[in-house]
């Protein structure tokens, strides 16, 4: 026993009473809202089943229009969204999701439609009427420039789809007499013709492993969804619904379901299907026409055009993955048609994604000395910032130099970082969070919660969203600018530790579960299978974490718009998670003893490795860390960035491959 | 009753013997104060009676809930008072030293330090009851055990 223990003793002194009759007579004040202990059973049960379903998600997301999407702190994650347009004739247009910054590409004297944007969200094509009537294929950068025509006849050549590695585009062609799917390389070379069937296949949609296209035909005398392998083969009857029409498949980015139009009740609906056919959901139920569904390339909304009722002629409008929350892409009075969802890249230069998982060596490529010890890590503004007791340091991931230190008094406790609404926002004790000005280094603002205890912060939707962990966790949304609280607090989990704003909804970690917070109506669900979580990242249309039961330490993979654990990887004493470069980054801890606290164990040192969100597999590292005891973790390009609180340093890792 | 609650309830029971003087010694250097710890002992050993076998680790929920309780009235009094006994006696007077001592850290770092060197709860309980994580719990304790110490070093000059 050393001294301090030694010294903890001397409370002994005191008398404790015997509290037993007390105990058995008292009326306990109200309940935690979950129970931890009871929850590990389920735990365990929902890995059970996720880890089962490990295999089905292996082919999703392989490369496809989600791979590349930006990670933690983007107030939107998904790009913009491209559409037809009527001004005079249908010209094609780009505008943010929410319905600002409308921009017109095209600038033709004839129609254009169906854009399509390619994998990497750089490039459009879409097909345009020729001036004796027939469509044509063509291809333009995102900003309308370097026009260039993909087909050249015979026949209508229209209704393009990307591969998800973006390097060949299937079509419809009537060349043949009657509308059959093709498919060409991205530069118009080698048609190839996919079906051959005497009735109509239309609106190809490939599925986001690239393995399968999901069309619409009539070869049964009514419209059906089929699917077919990508050279052609295995043609299968998604739908089978004799009695009413099936049209406009779309392909889930994580490639589990296909929404698609159905007029079975009636009228034309947006449905949802799992992609074997099972499980079809309406989401759609008004009595106007509902068309074109498209998904955004996270999966957690869903585009579509819809006339009539609904306010407009034709119009483009936005739901989440469920059918809830339906509102106009952008109100303006002309009609509009045929939306398709950029995903986002996060370089200038996308490589082309691949199908299969190489292997990245993975390599420390600096220890940056940090003072004072960082407690949090986050990437932004082309900066890494670190927080640590009373200030923020700012890295340069290019020089690995500490480049400015922002004193932050009164930070002295803990602090995390959100980055965001131009902004980096590190917490402070008693419920103060700081607002950084990146372009200037320094604080602009200091902002009082109504949490003395700060549990965690994040940026989104043009707000600040703060949780408070002292007792029931309690969260709020504050106006960035004037500090003020915006609605009313909404009940999370005890013990808020981090928080993540994706596509309007907030992702929070707690003592028992990571629960999905609705901001619009306060709902919150609690994913089962996610408990004691080390941080959150997004990427690959995912949320990610860690979680742990009393035996197994896994990283779990949460479908946004479900709310369930899609995977399960065990990764024994995984503690962080980050996602960058089109890889979530795990760091794991050495096991901890109560002699040593941070004393790191020769033999099981800290890691740092990498998981392929295409195969849910490892595909770098890991690479043991010498003394790594990982408080956090952020990613930047190509690298991970892992704050080490006991030696004050940040270790830079670098993937290569 | 149950066979089951009655298996739950002696558990409890059992876990009070055991337990219940160190948990009420831990929580009473955090909060300096009788009637906190013996509330806060008292809600938590009776909010688990209540729950019977739904817990599967009894002793960490215990001790998670006790802290979190005498958190959550700590904040609600904003001030605490510890009942020093009339006697001057040299240990009564070196224990409220330590709580007058440990009263200058942050309220985490506090309950971390008791939890982990008083009472050897491992890091994870500690991080439980703080409701942080681990790595957070860690520093916690290390700048608390820092702090601590020198505080006790000035004394003892």
């Amino acid at each position: 026993m050393n001294d301090l223990e030694r010294r903890l003793r001397d409370i002994e002194v005191y008398d404790p009473p015997d509290l037993w009759p007390e105990i058995e007579g008292r009326e306990p004040h109200a309940l935690p809202r979950v129970s931890q202990e009871r929850r590990v059973l389920v735990v365990v049960l929902a890995f059970l089943v996720a880890s089962a379903g490990i295999g089905v998600a292996v082919r999703a997301f392989s490369g496809g229009a989600a791979h590349k999407q930006e990670e933690l702190g983007a107030s939107w994650a998904n790009g913009r969204i491209a559409f037809a347009s009527f001004e005079g004739n249908w010209q094609i247009v780009t505008v943010d999701p929410d319905g600002t910054h409308l921009t017109r590409l095209t600038d033709l004297p004839t129609n254009q439609f169906h854009p399509a944007w390619s994998p990497d969200g750089g490039r459009i094509a879409f097909d345009a009427q020729e001036s004796d009537g027939r469509m044509e294929i063509y291809v333009m950068d995102a900003d309308g420039s370097n026009l260039k025509r993909l087909t050249e006849g015979p026949g209508w050549n229209y209704l393009p789809d990307w591969s998800p590695d973006g390097r060949k585009i299937a079509f419809v062609s009537n060349r043949d007499g009657n509308d059959e799917i093709y498919v060409m390389n991205a530069d118009g070379s080698g048609q190839t013709r996919l079906t051959d069937d005497p009735e109509e296949d239309l609106v190809p949609d490939w599925s986001a492993d690239g393995s399968r296209i999901a069309f619409q035909s009539n070869r049964n005398a009514n419209n059906e969804i089929y699917v077919m392998n990508a050279d052609g083969s295995g043609v299968t009857n998604l739908t089978d619904a004799p009695t009413s029409g099936e049209f406009d498949p779309a392909w889930s980015p994580d490639g589990g379901k296909v929404a698609f139009v159905s007029d079975r009740d009636g009228n034309p609906e947006i449905y949802v299907m799992n992609s074997d056919g099972s499980g079809v959901t309406r989401l759609t139920d008004d009595p106007s026409h509902d068309w074109s569904p498209g998904w955004s390339p996270d999966g957690s909304m869903i585009t579509f055009e819809s006339d009539g009722d609904r306010g407009h002629r034709v119009a483009v409008y936005v739901m989440k993955a469920d059918g809830t929350g339906i509102k106009p892409l952008f109100d303006n009075p002309h009609d509009q048609c045929c939306p398709a969802w950029q995903s986002v890249s996060t370089e200038e230069t996308s490589p082309t994604p691949s199908f299969t998982p190489s292997p990245r060596s993975l390599e420390i490529a600096a220890r940056i000395p940090a003072q004072p010890a960082p407690v949090d890590v986050a990437s932004g503004y082309g900066a890494i910032w670190v927080s640590g007791a009373s200030e923020l340091s700012r890295i340069d991931p290019a020089s690995d130099r500490v480049v400015a230190q922002i004193p932050l008094p009164g930070a002295e406790d803990f602090s995390r970082i959100a980055v965001g609404e131009r902004s980096v926002w590190v917490s402070a004790d008693r419920g103060v969070v700081y607002r950084i000005d990146p372009a200037f280094n320094s604080v602009v603002d200091t902002i009082q919660t109504p949490f003395p205890d700060l549990g965690a912060i994040a940026v989104g939707d043009g707000f600040l969203w703060a949780a408070g962990s002292g007792g029931p966790g309690e969260l709020m949304r504050l106006d960035p600018d004037t500090g003020q609280a915006v609605g009313n607090q909404i009940a999370v989990g005890s013990g808020p530790k981090y928080a993540l704003f994706v596509a309007g909804e907030l992702w929070i970690t707690t003592d028992d579960a990571i629960d999905r917070v609705d901001p619009a109506t306060g709902d919150v669900i609690s994913v089962a299978g996610t408990h004691g979580a080390g941080g959150l990242a997004f990427g690959a249309g995912s949320i990610w974490s860690t979680s742990s039961n009393a035996e197994i330490d896994f990283v779990v993979r949460i479908d946004p718009a479900t709310a369930q654990v899609s995977a399960a990887i065990p990764v024994r004493l995984a503690s962080g998670v980050a996602f960058g470069d089109g890889v979530v980054w795990v760091h794991t801890e050495p096991p901890s003893t109560s002699s040593s606290l941070f004393l790191p164990s020769r033999e099981h040192p800290g890691t740092v490795l990498t998981i392929d969100p295409n195969t849910n597999g490892l595909s770098g590292g890991p690479i043991e860390i010498r003394g790594l005891q990982p408080i956090g973790m952020a990613a930047e390009a190509s690298s991970a960035w892992i704050a080490d609180y006991q030696d004050a340093v940040v270790t830079q890792v670098t993937s290569s491959g | 009753m149950g066979t089951a609650d009655i298996g739950a309830r002696s558990t409890i029971e059992h876990l009070y013997r055991e337990e219940g003087r160190r948990l009420w010694w831990a929580l009473l250097a955090y909060s300096g104060d009788r009637e906190v710890a013996s509330d806060s002992v008292a809600e938590a050993f009776a909010q688990a009676l209540r729950r019977g076998d739904a817990l599967a680790d009894p002793r960490a929920w215990i001790w998670r809930v006790a802290f979190r309780v005498a958190a959550g009235e700590l904040q609600r009094r904003r001030r605490s008072d510890l009942e020093l006994p009339d006697v001057p006696d040299p240990s009564y007077l070196q224990a409220s030293e330590l709580v007058s001592l440990l009263r200058e850290l942050p309220h985490k770092q506090r309950a971390a330090i008791v939890m982990h060197y008083y009472a050897d709860r491992p890091v994870k309980d500690v991080a439980a009851a703080l409701g942080v994580t681990q790595a957070t719990a860690r520093v916690h304790l290390h700048r608390g055990r820092r702090r601590l110490k020198q505080l006790l070093e000035a004394s003892d000059e």
